[in-house]
Parts: C-alpha cells; structure tokens; sequence
C-alpha cells in the first residue's frame, strides 16, 4: 500500500461494561489503584459510566468502566464485556477517508463529536459486502488528538518511506579517472569491513541519490555508489563521446580493482537492471548476487512502448506535451526526433527537449501518479542539469540499441548467469517497464526469484517495492 | 468520499417483447416519479446486477435497469440470431416508450458506454444527460489493445493463460480464434473457452487482484452468454460502418451534459479512450481516476459516478 496520510498514535481508551458499575470499580479502582478522574451519564448513549486514567500526559489512556442505563435496550453496552478500544489519531478526517477508500466499514454517523469533546468515528466489528474490512469482532474507536498529543509526535512527512534503512553518510567519497577524460565520482557507506555490493543507478544519465544508500543494512553492508559516465557528479557532465554500456561495464571493474574488493552483490533498478545484467554476464566471476527492480532490456519493442505508443495509452495526459514538441512530420519517430533536438548545437533547444523528455517519464512513474507542480513550471536549474544528462544519455544509448548485439543479447546469454542467486522485484503497475520485460527476463531465468509487486509503478520507492528490496539485501546478510 | 447507495429491491419488473425472438428482461427502482434514468451494462452481454441499481439516490432517481439481448434474464439466452448494436438502440427506445418516459439520463460503462453514445448519436433527444465509464469507442486500436498486445504488457501472466489453449499459429487473431471455439457445436468446447475468456477480462479488470471474480467465472450461466456475446460483437467489429463512426457523431453531441469517468488502470479499456472522445466532446466533465483499474466498484470511480448523478438530479448540469 502506499504511504497512509494519517498516523495511529497510541491508544486512547479502553471501555469495558458489565451489568453492575461497582464491580468494574471495585476492581479497577480499589485492587488496581487506577485514578478516577470523572463519571457520565447519556440516556442516548445507555451509559451510565466512571472513567478512570492510567499512565502520563499527554499519553494518558482513558478506562470507561460502562454499566447499561437500560439491559434490555441498544447499545448494549455491556455486550461484549470488552467493548470496544479508542485510538489516538492524528488526523481524522484524512484516516476515514483513506480508510474508507479501502473498503473499512464504519458504523453509522461518520465523524461526530465523542464525550470528550474530540471528534470521533467508529470502525465497525463486522465487515459488509461493500466494505469487507472491519475491527475483526472488535468496535474500534478512532479519536482526533487534539494539539498537545500533535505536538509530542513528529509529523509523517518526516516520516522515511517504511523499510528504508535510516539516512546515512558515506564514509569515504572519491573520484575515479576512468577512460577518454571520463572522471566518476563514487562514494561508500556503511561498514568498511561489511558485504560488498555496488548500487547502480537508472537513466541511463540519473545519477545516485542519498535514498539509494538506503537499501541496504548499513552495519553488514559495504555500500559503493557511482554516478556513471556524464551522469550526476561524474565529468564532464552529459556527455556522449566514449559512453556505451560496455564502458560502463569496465568502470564497474575499474571501481571494483581500485576498492580492492573481490566480488560483491550487484543492485539495479531500470537502466540499473540492463547495466547489471550485462556487468554480470561479462564478469559473472565478480557477482555474488543480483538483486534488480523494474527490469529493463532495452529491446525495440520496450522503447516503442515507453517512446512511441504503450505508456501513452495509460497517461494520454501526460503523453500530449511530450507529443506536442514534435512538428507533425516526426512524430511517427519520437525518438529520432528527440534525439535530434537533445543533441541539437542551440542550449535553448536543448534544454527544452529534455524538459519534456525527462517530465514524461517523472510523471508516470509512481503509482499515485505526478505529485506537486508539473515539469515546466518553475524548474530549477538542477532541474534542468539532472533532466539534461538524463534525456541526452538516455536518448543516446536508446538510439544505439543500447550497445547490444544482437538486440535481445541479454536474454541470449542468461546461461552466463543462471548460477548466480537472483531476486527479481517488478511493479504489476510500471507502465515505464511493464511487467511484461520482467516476465520474459524470469522466464528465461527460472532460479531467479520473481516478485510481483501489485500496488506498485515503477519507481524503487513505492512501498511495496521498497520493502521487497530491503527484503532481499537482508536475507543476503543473513538477517 | 461518495459509496453506493444502500441495496434496493425493484418496485416493478417485467418482460417486454422487442422482436419475434428477442424478450427483455427489465426493472424499476427509486422514486416512481423521479428523474428517469436508464443503467446500460457492459459486456456486451454482462447482464445487470443488484450493485447497479446504487448509483442513483433511490429518493431522486426512476433508474430503468434492463438486460440486454440474450443475456442475464432476457431469453433466449446467449442468443447472437438479430443481435447487434442496432437492434439494441431500438430496443432501448421500445422500452423508454413501454414506460412512458420522454427523455431519460443514460448510464454506462466499458460496453455501456459505446452503447450510450450509439443511442445518444440515434436519439439525441431523449437523452438529459450522459455519465460513462471506462470508454470504449470500438476502434480498431482499442481492440488491438486488449486483444493483441497492450493489456499483456501488464498482465503477460493473465495474457499468457488465455492464449495458452490456442495453437500457436492461431494467436495472432485471437477474436477469430475464440469466435469458432464459442460458436462450437460441442457445448464443453463453448463453456471451456467461454470461462478462459471470462477470467482474462476479470483478472485484469482491478487495480488490486479481486479474487471472488475467479468463482464468478465458474458459472457457465455468467460466462456463456458474457463471452459469446462479447465475441460475436468484436467479430462484427461492433457492427459499425467505419471504426471511427462513434468518434464522430460524439461530436454532435454538445448540447448533451456528460461526465466521463476513466480509471488511470483501466487495462481493458486505456485511459486514451476517455481522452479521445472528450477531444471530440469538449464541454465533457472528464475525470481521471488515479489508483482505478476499468471496474464501476473501484472506490474512486464509485465516488466520481455517484457524485454525477447525485449532481445532475440537483439539475446542477454545468461542467464542473
């Protein structure tokens, strides 16, 4: 599931009832001990009940000791003994509704104002047909916090995506000289002595961000990162000359000499599943484990899906301004077309095509879909450098096949690596690599492990594709 | 967020004969004398259920429910002799006429909707307003998608299963291949490919695998009549002069209130399809549903589909 817009923050109250009021209260106030702060009463309600408190502000948790005003009448409020919990939430509304979205029954009513004072709702025991989730047998009581709870909880935005390892720094950074006046910046993380793995990045041209770090169990893993040639901090930034997969290839090597480490575990997601099915089919004796997501071959029907026509069937919305840059007369080549202006002498032209290429693929890559301020609108200029490398390299090593030969090399040569213990995790919803890639790729490759992931697009970040791939990394580590 | 309405029983139900052959199935609930509106299923050959009747507010609506030629209760049943999407126009206006209704809301998704806009383009007179879903245009590339290689870019496993009892030579026309297995004289034949029918367009009709569909594709009474019909359509090409006929009468249909609802993961029917009719149909309320697949269930679409009809019962008709 995606991330929820609301938090549980802690339980609220418990409520019990039973016929007589004073047994409860002998019970809970004279042999436990528990503070009574208060009693109520409500005739709509049929509760006569002592509420006692237990534990520290703002935390407290209420204890509704309930006796029916009536037995014979609803709600029967001693039925069943243990009547129902009350759970802090931070935002009510937003719950309800995200709840609700998925099929959680609520009792009549909605959202009303409860006995404190705070807005209340109540989740029913009893699943229905339009709403087959449910408390399970239990009524369950969700409760808005009021501020000084709010306060004391640090807000879900700051909240990581559930599963990522916790932000780390790299322990050492460095630069790399490679080939033809390519210089690679690389940084490692985590435990110098630990499990070496290599993450590499997507795009081709995306660059490593500070979140891929986070994948893996920072105190069992040696964590290297390399922005690949022309690609985020490696120079000269955007550049084609002497960038093909193989050069790639042999810098993944180059890297692997210069660290002095022997084999390690290779990770890659995207161009990051090409790259590293092709590294490890060249260097099988270097890999120990490959672990891919949303898996890329760069075949001429995976680019006439994601360029031409496919996607575009799903985000016709989001296709129409990347169609639109292209006068009449190209657009039966989208990706000649593009390539042209991406390599184009003017800036100007440059930069607006790579505006366009790189916005498509941003806003079909989630689930959810585009967030916040379409491309185009107040783009930065880090903006512009990120989308720059990653729509002339991509466009450069799409218009060259990708450098394979023949064209479905790596499902030719799958034999090199068989051997090699493999997770594979694919978004049922990527709509930039279907799943269709992934499928073939398992099929030819059956010892692999292949994961589905059915709420999920593309991007490693959706939940379930994050937590299957830390699930992976930790299960290599042994934990 | 908009859920349906509660379940409601029909207060009036009948059979109207339309043809020699052809008997319909149809029924009445809500408000006696409220806003006509007539639910169109899908399928072809879906037949109606207890579900559809929530769309419509039961104080506001008169909502007409009917199934269509040779499914659900009309007879004969999965019945293809005299039965075409022209023939089915005019039965929506015998029925309108049967119960006395000047110009009624027209309701549909997936089939339904190609449907509404074959009667809207027909009679734009008697339709007040149009709410769709999960367009479908019947053009060659819609079919193409979901039968020759769209939909199993994202579904190779469910893809795989309903080829998979074809020869490899027959899988480049699966319409043509499925079309002689379900008009077979053997009758295992018909109900084996009419169940691998059924469950390709089942499994892939929600964004979150819905696995109660697998028990509905069991029964032959569902599947038979559902995949026969579907095909023998599809064969026909919907039995439209040109694949861009509905396209082009859509735009004739300005002065015609519409919503149009389309889930972003909608694989049967791709969300292109709502794009371009709304291309043809400017004024339309189009709406697409994030985190949807094609079903009418789907929480988003049930929210975006109530909210339209409990809109244009307040006579609220304005684009929003």
């Amino acid at each position: 599931m995606e991330a929820r817009p609301f938090r549980i923050l802690g339980v609220q109250q418990v409520a019990i009832g039973a016929l007589d009021r004073a047994a409860l209260e002998h019970l809970w106030v004279e042999l436990f001990g528990v503070a009574k702060r208060g009693e109520y009463t409500s005739e709509s309600e049929n509760v006569d009940e002592s509420i006692l408190v237990l534990g520290e502000p703002p935390f407290c948790v209420e204890i509704d000791l309930m006796q029916p005003l009536d037995p014979t009448k609803r709600p029967k409020v001693h039925q069943p003994a243990l009547n129902h919990i009350g759970l802090w939430v931070d935002s009510l509304e937003a719950a309800v509704r995200w709840l609700q979205a998925r099929q959680v029954r609520f009792t009549p009513g909605g959202i009303r104002k409860g006995a404190a004072g705070h807005d209340v709702c109540f989740v029913h025991p009893k699943g229905s047909d339009d709403a087959p989730n449910s408390g399970v047998g239990v009524l369950i009581e969700l409760v808005q916090a009021p501020p000084a709870l709010l306060d004391r909880s640090p807000p879900p935005s700051t909240q990581p995506p559930r599963g990522l390892y916790p932000a780390l720094e790299p322990y050492v950074t460095g630069r790399l000289a490679v080939t033809d006046g390519h210089d690679l910046y690389y940084e490692e993380c985590g435990d110098p002595n630990g499990k070496p793995v290599v993450f590499l990045h997507g795009g081709p041209g995306g660059g490593c961000a500070d979140d891929h770090r986070r994948f893996f169990d920072p105190a069992r893993y040696r964590i290297v990162l390399v922005d690949q040639r022309g690609s985020g901090r490696s120079t000269p930034h955007a550049c084609l000359e002497s960038n093909t997969t193989w050069d790639l290839v042999e810098d993944i090597e180059r890297l692997r000499l210069h660290l002095g480490v022997d084999r390690w575990m290779v990770f890659g997601g995207s161009w990051g599943s090409t790259l590293a099915l092709a590294y490890a089919q060249t260097h099988p004796s270097r890999v120990t484990e490959l672990v891919l997501r949303g898996i890329f071959m760069a075949r001429p029907r995976e680019l006439h899906w994601f360029y031409q026509e496919g996607a575009s069937q799903l985000y016709p919305d989001q296709f129409a301004p990347f169609v639109a840059h292209i006068p009449d007369d190209e657009r039966h080549d989208l990706l000649r077309a593009y390539h042209r202006r991406l390599t184009a002498d003017d800036e100007d032209t440059q930069r607006e095509a790579a505006r366009r290429w790189a916005g498509w693929e941003l806003t079909t890559s989630t689930l959810r879909g585009p967030r916040g301020a379409p491309p185009g609108d107040s783009i930065s200029e880090d903006d512009d450098l990120f989308a720059a490398a990653l729509a002339r390299i991509e466009c450069h090593y799409f218009m060259n096949g990708a450098f394979f030969e023949p064209r479905d090399q790596l499902l030719r040569n799958i034999d090199a690596i068989r051997h090699i213990p493999g997770v594979i995790v694919q978004g049922r919803h990527d709509v930039v690599c279907p799943l269709q890639t992934a499928y073939e790729l398992s099929r030819a490759w059956p010892e692999a492990e292949f994961q589905i992931i059915e709420d999920a697009g593309h991007s490693a970040l959706e939940p379930g594709i994050i937590r299957a791939l830390v699930n992976a990394t930790d299960r290599f580590v042994g934990r | 967020m908009r859920t349906l309405y509660p379940h409601v029983e029909p207060w009036d139900s009948g059979m109207l004969r339309v043809s020699d052959l052809h008997e319909l199935y149809y029924e009445q609930c809500g408000a006696p004398d409220g806003k006509a509106a007539v639910f169109l299923h899908g399928g072809p050959g879906g037949g109606c259920g207890d579900k559809h009747r929530r769309f419509f507010d039961p104080d506001r609506y008169r909502a007409v429910l009917f199934d269509q030629r040779g499914c659900g209760r009309s007879r004969p049943h999965a019945e293809l002799k005299d039965n075409d999407t022209w023939a089915l126009v005019e039965d929506i206006e015998r029925l309108r006429e049967h119960l006395d209704i000047d110009r009624w809301m027209v309701f549909g998704g997936s089939w339904g909707s190609t449907l509404a806009l074959a009667y809207a383009i027909a009679h734009p007179s008697r339709v007040s307003e149009l709410v769709l879903r999960g367009v479908f245009t019947f053009t060659t590339p819609e079919l193409e998608w979901f039968y020759g290689g769209g939909t199993s870019a994202l579904f190779p496993d469910a893809w795989d299963d309903f080829v998979g009892p074809l020869p490899a030579e027959e899988r480049d026309d699966v319409i043509e291949a499925y079309h002689q297995r379900l008009t077979s004289a053997d009758p295992e034949v018909q109900a084996t490919f009419a169940r691998s029918w059924s469950l390709y367009e089942c499994r892939v009709a929600t964004l979150r695998r819905d696995r109660s569909v697998d028990a509905l594709c069991d029964d032959l009474s569902f599947t038979l009549p559902f995949a026969r019909i579907e095909v023998h359509y599809f064969v026909n090409r919907g039995f439209l002069q040109d694949d861009q006929q509905l396209l082009r009468g859509a735009a004739s249909l300005s002065t015609i209130p519409t919503t149009i609802v389309h889930g972003r993961y909608d694989v049967i029917c791709p969300a292109k399809n709502a794009w371009q009719l709304k291309q043809m149909m400017p004024h339309a309320d189009l709406q697409i549903i994030p985190e949807a697949g094609h079903s009418a269930f789907e929480p988003g679409i049930v929210d975006a589909l109530v909210s339209a009809t409990d809109r244009y019962a307040s006579g609220d008709s304005a684009p929003r």
